[in-house]
């Protein structure tokens, strides 16, 4: 699965999953659009393909 | 000199360079290889072509075209070329046999590829490229002249003296207009200014307001140009 943390100037923004990159991809369009808050600094963006319970 | 075209099902169509009944092709730049950067015209409508299928296209009714390629992301994007009027037919320079690549040519970078911010390096280049480009960008509303208030188009960032131009599309890699000025709200803020950069594509928008960005639409494109950065740096995360 794909697993990505974004993070704005503040910190933590928010986590975005999925098994297929597509779909994440898509998911993080539409996370990103219309956020102002996110444009008003630095935007990273963590992650990437993650094995399955990884994180648990 | 005979041409491939390849049509958005994925057919490839060959076809002469020149002027047949209604369909008028002129080479405008030889890219490299077996790459060239070509106009497709029929009736009053022109297109404009990279032949291989990274090139994007664009259209526009009056017979005019802005000549323009554009590669991939990773390629730092945009070329402009020059500006030509086809209304008034074909120059013979511009059907010009392709010439056979040679020993040196092959050992040259595939091709050669430069942004605005190196090509227009003053203000005064960029308002010039600005006022050439505008005169003939429909960008979704026509001549983006009457519509300068708003900024709807590419080259805005041109004319605002913005250090850098807005980065293509971080999802599909198209390219993305500058809009500055419109209103948002009315919500809990009231109502505020915002601008934004919009793919004019698959429609993603990075907006901001004046309440994040203060200094303006050189922000604003800054501001798009980090998070599409961000993005982009994701999907080679995600691709490996």
């Amino acid at each position: 699965m794909f697993k990505f943390d974004i993070y704005d100037e503040d910190g933590y923004y928010t986590t975005i999953t999925g098994d297929d990159i597509e779909d994440v991809m898509d998911a993080m369009k539409h996370d990103l659009a219309f956020h102002t808050e996110l444009y008003s600094g630095e935007v990273t963006i963590k992650g990437g393909k993650v094995e399955e319970g990884a994180d648990q | 000199m005979k041409i491939k075209l390849k049509n958005y099902c994925d057919e490839w169509s060959e076809h002469d360079i020149g002027e047949t009944s209604d369909i008028v092709f002129a080479v405008l730049k030889e890219l490299s290889g077996d790459e060239v950067l070509f106009v497709y015209r029929s009736g009053n409508r022109s297109e404009v072509y990279d032949s291989d299928t990274n090139g994007r296209h664009t259209d526009y009714d009056d017979g005019s075209c802005v000549v323009f390629s554009e590669g991939k992301w990773d390629d730092e994007f945009l070329i402009e070329h020059e500006v030509k009027d086809l209304s008034k037919g074909l120059e013979p320079d511009d059907v010009s046999p392709k010439k056979a690549p040679d020993a040196k040519a092959n050992d040259e970078p595939k091709r050669t590829r430069i942004t605005n911010a190196e090509a227009y390096k003053t203000a005064e280049e960029r308002a010039r490229a600005f006022n050439n480009y505008c005169d003939k960008c429909s960008d979704s509303h026509g001549d983006c002249k009457p519509h300068i208030q708003c900024h709807y188009c590419h080259f805005a960032w041109l004319d605002l003296e913005a250090e850098e131009e807005p980065l293509p599309c971080p999802f599909c890699g198209s390219r993305c207009l500058v809009i500055d000025g419109s209103m948002i709200g009315p919500d809990r803020h009231g109502v505020r200014p915002y601008s934004y950069v919009k793919c004019e594509s698959c429609g993603y928008e990075s907006i901001a307001t004046n309440d994040y960005v203060k200094s303006g639409i050189k922000d604003i494109i800054a501001a798009h140009n980090r998070v599409a950065k961000a993005v982009m740096a994701a999907k080679k995360e995600g691709e490996r």
